[in-house]
């Protein structure tokens, strides 16, 4: 259930594509040289939805960079498809990158072409014939619904219009990997979903492996299977989303995921004594995952033990395809209903933490 | 004021007209054939980009700037005998060219290179993204990104040339300056001085009217 926090040594295989190999990544300038990336191991699936979120500075961009040679690793190795990029040849390495599709915050699209010839131009580059290159400008034209815009240039377009272009273009050559930098954070929330939700379809449809970058957990939460979080050119962990917002283990994960859910709680009312009787008030905060967040557990708790719940706050979102709720509850009892009401609740598959007072940490509480 | 001088002799004016365009016109090729190549290498050499190569950058850019602090009417004076060497004469039109270039080309490939820089990084990046060789970048992203701006370069750069090439005129022998300094104000014809400035400004007109609609044409930022 839990994430593997150290993925250092996972042998080559069918189902990975892409590993970072203990790479790491020194910019020597004037002053002191900067050491943007530490270490970082990496493995990525074929066909999954990677996403790397961090803060500016991290990382990020040196990382995803990584995977196509734009930035050559100091240090260690990057292998994509059992190849290490390190030993290609400049004409190789070319070759290599066409069936790597990038796409940019800033579209970066030719403003002296088309529509259409932009989407042709990577095309062009690999040598294609007209007619041919011709009928596959069109059908990706279709795929990203950019048909009637073929002939307005750049500068007529909307951003959401533009990073259209930018996904057919990257996906010209028919890469095996889409690389995202940032690819939503100039967009706005709704043109954003669209975005998003055409790169997850076209993972779907084409099986292609995409790695995407970005500082939005949004972006996590809605299309990525797993998450590295990158602090300071450290991968502070990495698994499946579900696993990380469940159990983050990081400050840094913690508070990209606060970003998106209910803090904590501010820890007020929060656990001790209650009015005199030996019985104890407790809060905690309830994590559903899957299947749990669908079932009545609450009432069955309430049913079952004797105990009083006071719901403080909570939400119910999903992570991709997995619903995932929050609830921060207060629960009134004796010491040993308590017990006995968080044993249930682990049981149940519920994760359970304690809400400290008059702090947001949470301490991790299946105590 | 009558232009008896203009009418007596219209010849000698159309005459000299033919030879500035002529002069303006084939110098602004041989500048734009030999800027452009320059201001492409003075970009991609420069520190970052396609080709980093400093001491070519530099060395590059020390010749340019030689060229480009020397006073035009010094430089006719240093490009005597490189027309005598090349076409065997320093005097008339085509000895006039040799000087122009000298004094355009590198002029022009600095303008050339602040329109290339103007290509975003991130264009660049996305074709090299894409698997572009640095020669396709130069024809499919450098160029075509930048041709407004290099066209109002070469706009800039004709204009400039109808002045430098009265200037040329005076010294090799040809064209409406000429014209102007010895058939006007050393011969007392003011008519001829003053028709003789007037087709100065009209090509200037024309050559930047025709320039600013190429642009207007080209430019869908």
């Amino acid at each position: 259930m839990l994430a593997a926090t150290a993925p250092v040594e996972i042998p080559p295989d069918e189902e990975t594509i892409i590993r970072l190999e203990n790479v790491q990544k020194v910019y020597v300038g004037r002053g002191a040289p900067v050491e943007a990336l530490k270490n970082i191991n990496l493995t990525i699936r074929r066909g999954e939805i990677f996403g790397v979120i961090g803060e500016s500075g991290a990382g990020k961009s040196t990382l995803i960079r990584l995977i196509n040679f734009l930035e050559r690793p100091t240090g260690g190795r990057v292998w994509v498809d059992g190849v290490d990029l390190a030993t290609l040849s400049p004409e190789a390495l070319r070759k290599k990158r066409m069936k790597i599709g990038m796409i940019f915050q800033h579209f970066n699209l030719l403003w002296s072409r088309t529509v259409f010839e932009n989407v042709r131009f990577p095309l062009e580059l690999a040598g294609w014939p007209k007619d041919r290159a011709q009928a596959r400008v069109e059908a990706l034209l279709d795929l990203v619904g950019l048909r009637h815009r073929r002939d307005a240039y750049p500068a007529q377009l909307s951003g959401g219009e533009k990073q259209r272009v930018g996904i057919a273009r990257a996906l010209a050559n028919e890469p095996d990997i889409l690389l995202s930098d940032e690819a939503t954070s100039a967009l706005d929330p709704k043109t954003t979903d669209d975005i998003l939700d055409l790169i997850l379809s076209i993972n779907r449809r084409f099986g292609i492996t995409v790695v995407l970058i970005t500082h939005e957990m949004h972006v996590i939460e809605k299309i990525c299977d797993r998450v590295a979080v990158l602090d300071r050119g450290v991968i502070q962990e990495v698994g499946p989303v579900p696993d990380v917002f469940s159990r983050p283990k990081s400050a840094v994960a913690r508070r990209f995921i606060a970003e998106v859910f209910d803090p904590p709680s501010d820890g007020k009312g929060a656990s001790g004594p209650a009015e005199g009787d030996g019985r104890r008030t407790e809060a905690l905060r309830l994590v559903f995952v899957g299947a749990v967040a669908e079932a009545p557990i609450i009432h069955r708790l309430i049913r079952s033990h004797d105990v009083e719940v006071n719901i403080l706050r909570g939400e119910i979102k999903r992570l991709k395809d997995v619903p995932f709720g929050t609830l921060t509850v207060r629960l009134t009892g004796t010491p040993a209903e308590l017990t006995a009401a968080r044993a249930f609740l682990t049981e149940a598959g519920v994760i359970v933490e304690a809400v400290t007072p008059a702090s947001e940490e949470v301490t991790d509480g299946a105590l | 004021m009558h232009f008896e001088n203009v009418v007596a002799h219209p010849e000698i004016v159309v005459q000299a007209t033919i030879e500035s365009v002529y002069m303006v016109l084939l110098s602004l090729f041989f500048s734009v054939l030999i800027g452009i190549p320059l201001g492409v290498l003075l970009i991609i050499t420069s520190p970052g980009h396609l080709w980093p190569k400093r001491w070519l950058n530099e060395a590059l850019g020390a010749v340019v700037n030689v060229f480009r602090s020397v006073p035009y009417i010094v430089l006719i004076l240093w490009t005597i005998p490189v027309s005598r060497a090349l076409i065997g004469t320093s005097y008339g039109t085509n000895a006039a060219i040799i000087s122009l270039v000298a004094g355009a080309a590198p002029f022009f490939a600095r303008l050339v290179e602040s329109a290339m820089r103007e290509v975003g990084r991130g264009v660049i990046e996305a074709a090299q993204a894409m698997g572009a060789r640095t020669v396709d970048i130069i024809w499919k992203v450098l160029i075509p990104e930048s041709l407004p701006g290099i066209v109002s370069g070469i706009t800039v750069t004709a204009v400039a040339l109808v002045s430098y090439s009265a200037m040329a005129g005076l010294v090799a022998g040809g064209g409406l300056g000429a014209l102007a300094w010895n058939e006007g104000y050393n011969s007392f014809k003011n008519d001829i001085l003053l028709v003789a400035t007037v087709l100065l400004i009209a090509i200037v007109q024309v050559l930047q009217w025709i320039g600013d609609r190429i642009v207007r044409r080209l430019d869908r930022r």
